[in-house]
């Protein structure tokens, strides 16, 4: 037997339009059988059917087969005329046995009450929830360390996604909100429910796919641009994100397909949402072990196992006067966009009987906008409040401005050019030689 | 306590309530409202259902026995009360207009 699918992605307040849509359908031989993550049409002679498709608040939004709740309300409609085609959430498809049943619904103030009810209560975390989170990523996460976001891609991408669901929530709410202003409007004309029609509801679908492929496309093209830019860490993780997301809704798919009860449908989303927070955080511990350190190495050591880097860095200890000791661990991290790039060097050499570390570390941030290198350096000041002081010293790096910290136990510097920042801590002690060194071996090359 | 909600009773509230007079499951209340009403007044199921919740959760009814998946009610001492408060403004509705249009 012929069977047709179509993505069942609708609203509560598009129950009428759906009722048109199906009676379309049956009219051109395509009669409903079931719902699951689609509308599942099986191809029969065309038929002339009167469909109801009813909002059941009672049920749950984790319904994919009839529960207890909904057995009495189904024997009051199948008395009535109404055959139970199928139900999904709290959606119940009724086919009529007899001619012109009375309606499941004749009070439309109280289909109106149960419609806004059953909303509100499917997107509380969709409208409250998500945003509340994303809003709090966004602040905290992203915009509290501007040089990070404004250096990976990742951040980025992050942001352009929240984007993309703001636009997509916020339609929504108002796609809602006009619906409940034209029902009151038209309430008071003593009319019906305010119904979109089946052209409408085949707009209305298109648009709520297009977010999710829209996303899709540009996480692609932001995971394959990182990788040809070498950029592992951040193209890998993409992919995986991507990995991630389709496998979540294949295998939400699948729950949705079995038609589990109630509490299974529940206990295997929570599941699947730790399942997911598992991979994620494994995935981004095993990839910042294995991208974030260049050549890396396994120490073992009497009592401690270690992973050390290898990298050729410009300035090392050995430049400023330091002698290597037993174990040397050299790191360099680079995070590149096309805004701006950010490398920090680190040089670090300890002998494990005394236990005495020596380490330099220097990041050096680069961005061909100035407002941006600005924009960096008030966060680098920010970061530590009070505590920088500006210093003479601008001359000697021929820069913009050098501040320096106050407290002398974690001196630290910052060179400030008109595109990039030089900044050091630990133990740099800088003689003028080196200064004009670590110009020429790290500034120059950017700057040509 | 019961909540007041009900006002005014609609229509298909009042007839209702007029069938839970005597103790009755869903199915025969949609039978009584009809007969009631000389089939001038239908109950959609869905609307049915949602009435006999609010009735219940404001005290107006109360369930007497569960059979099944059929669950039966009866109207409470509130219930009749509110009947009464209808039936009272009706006839009054109906003596001002008699009042009025009787002679015409």
């Amino acid at each position: 037997m012929k069977v047709l699918r179509k993505l069942f992605l609708y609203d509560y307040t598009e129950c009428d339009a759906l009722k048109e849509y199906l009676e379309d359908m049956a009219l051109k031989g395509w009669i409903l059988k079931d719902i699951n993550v689609f509308l599942v049409f099986e191809k029969r002679e065309p038929q002339k059917l009167a469909y109801s498709v009813e909002v059941f608040d009672k049920a749950s939004i984790f319904d994919t087969k009839l529960e207890k709740d909904a057995e009495e309300y189904v024997e009051y409609c199948s008395y009535a005329g109404w055959k139970l085609v199928c139900n999904f959430e709290k959606f119940h498809i009724f086919v009529a046995t007899q001619e012109n049943p009375v309606p499941i619904q004749t009070d439309e103030r109280i289909k109106y009450q149960t419609i806004v009810k059953s909303t509100l209560k499917r997107n509380v975390f969709n409208w409250v929830v998500l945003p509340t989170i994303m809003t709090f990523n966004f602040f905290i996460g992203i915009l509290g360390n501007f040089e990070f976001f404004i250096t990976n891609y990742f951040s980025l991408l992050s942001t352009l996604i929240i984007i993309l669901c703001y636009i997509k929530i916020g339609s929504d709410i108002i796609k809602f909100l006009i619906w409940c202003i034209k029902a009151k409007r038209n309430f008071s004309r003593g009319k019906k429910l305010p119904s979109y029609s089946i052209k409408d509801l085949k707009r209305i679908t298109k648009m709520k796919i297009a977010p999710f492929i829209v996303s899709l496309c540009i996480m692609m093209f932001f995971s394959i641009f990182s990788i040809i830019n070498k950029d592992y860490f951040t193209g890998m993780h993409i992919m995986l994100l991507i990995l991630v997301i389709s496998l979540v809704l294949v295998i939400s798919f699948w729950i949705l397909k079995s038609k589990l009860k109630r509490f299974d449908n529940i206990a295997l989303q929570i599941l699947l949402g730790f399942g997911v927070a598992g991979v994620i955080i494994f995935f981004t511990v095993f990839s910042m072990l294995v991208f974030s350190t260049e050549n890396p190495k396994l120490v073992v050591e009497e009592n401690s196992i270690s992973i050390q880097g290898e990298s050729q860095i410009p300035i090392t200890l050995e430049d400023i006067g330091v002698k290597y000791k037993k174990y040397k661990d050299s790191d360099i991290d680079r995070s590149k966009t096309i805004f701006a790039s950010s490398t920090t060097y680190y040089d670090s050499t300890y002998d494990s009987l005394d236990g005495k570390r020596t380490e330099i570390s220097y990041r050096v941030f680069y961005s061909p906008y100035k407002f941006i290198t600005k924009k960096v350096l008030k966060s680098y000041l920010n970061l530590c409040k009070d505590r920088y002081i500006e210093d003479s010293d601008a001359s000697i790096w021929d820069a913009n401005m050098v501040y320096v910290s106050k407290e002398n136990y974690a001196p630290s510097t910052i060179v400030v050019y008109d595109n990039y920042i030089l900044s050091y801590s630990g133990d740099l002690h800088l003689r003028n030689e080196a200064r004009k060194k670590i110009r020429k071996k790290l500034l120059l090359p950017i700057e040509q | 306590m019961p909540r007041e909600q009900f006002q005014t009773l609609s229509e298909p509230m009042y007839y209702i309530l007029l069938a839970l007079v005597e103790e009755c499951c869903g199915v025969d209340i949609m039978k009584k409202v009809a007969q009631l009403s000389q089939n001038r007044i239908a109950v959609g199921p869905g609307t049915l259902y949602t009435l006999l919740s609010r009735f219940e959760d404001n005290g107006a009814i109360k369930e007497t026995k569960t059979s099944g998946r059929k669950r039966s009610y009866i109207i409470t001492e509130y219930g009749i009360e509110l009947l009464k408060r209808e039936y009272k403004r009706l006839q009054t509705m109906f003596n001002d207009g008699k009042d009025v249009l009787g002679g015409l």
